[in-house]
């Protein structure tokens, strides 16, 4: 069992600068070759101006604070048993290369079902002009048991 | 000045589904995955790590990675992916190489303000879990 005393314990704030061909690899490693992710070209005939990142690369700026909380060396999660359970992510504004997105996060919940322990990471991404860009929620579950 | 978008708000219909999206996996999916996300957990890369640390039947795909496919599938129905508010979901099947897993999307409902709600899933070829549950919210015109 997870002790339920790390909800609400805090990460970052944690910094991620964006690069233009990181964006691109996430997207065509993700199989989405649409021109608004690769082709400047062709994004400066949108209302955009720019690429734009593929919105599930939030997995890369957003999730920081989670990597962070599944290491916590407090916390000593049990890895080997560690799955992720579910994910959401609500997007508030498009990332372009060279934003500068700063993301904060919590443990938002622990709790248990049966065998299996439940912990909850809530984050929140901000880019260089303090706009919300993203709000991340991440649910990991740990068979037979929480720490190490 | 090009539009994105394909679809207005008012000729969306509750029930409507999207077109699908298949993806047969391939290891090679997993390895250039893990680079572009910096997720470099060896159940996804190394087949020995997998079978006989992990007890998997083979590298599986990251759950991320299948996520992303579900994305992809919403964006190609709209056209504009900043018109994607929300994208939700469940990790349940694993998928090893070679699965096909086909992505789908059923419109649910649609709210004041122009949204538009989507029940969004995967599954493979019989039928099984892979993303469930999930769901998906899109602004339209």
């Amino acid at each position: 069992m997870i002790d339920h005393k790390w909800i609400g314990k805090t990460y970052g704030p944690i910094k991620y600068e964006v690069g233009r061909e990181k964006m691109r690899e996430y997207a065509a490693a993700a199989k989405d070759g649409r021109p608004i992710f690769h082709d400047e070209e062709f994004a400066k005939q949108t209302k955009y101006g720019d690429i734009i990142a593929m919105p599930n690369f939030a997995a890369v700026y957003a999730l920081r604070g989670a990597g962070m909380m599944l290491l916590d060396p407090e916390i000593k999660l049990n890895l080997a048993m560690l799955v992720h359970g579910a994910q959401e992510f609500e997007w508030f504004t498009v990332v372009k290369p060279n934003d500068v997105i700063t993301e904060t996060g919590k443990v938002a919940d622990i709790y248990e079902k049966g065998n299996l322990d439940f912990i909850v990471y809530e984050g929140e991404a901000k880019n260089q002009n303090g706009e919300l860009v993203c709000r991340s929620r991440a649910t990991f579950i740990i068979r037979g048991g929480g720490t190490q | 000045m090009i539009e994105l978008c394909n679809l207005k708000y008012e000729d969306v219909q509750v029930g409507q589904e999207i077109p699908t999206f298949t993806h047969q996996f391939d290891r090679m999916d997993a390895i250039v995955y893990a680079g572009a996300s910096g997720d470099f957990n060896p159940i996804h890369t190394n087949p020995y790590f997998a079978k006989e640390v992990a007890m998997l039947p083979d590298v599986i795909a990251h759950g991320l990675f299948n996520m992303a496919l579900l994305g992809k599938t919403v964006m190609d129905w709209v056209g504009d992916p900043g018109c994607l508010k929300k994208l939700s979901c469940q990790f349940r099947g694993m998928v090893i190489p070679g699965d096909k897993v086909i992505f789908k999307g059923r419109v649910r409902e649609k709210l004041e303000g122009n949204l538009v709600v989507l029940d969004v899933w995967a599954e493979k070829e019989d039928g099984s879990d892979v993303l469930k549950g999930g769901e998906a919210v899109v602004w339209l015109p």
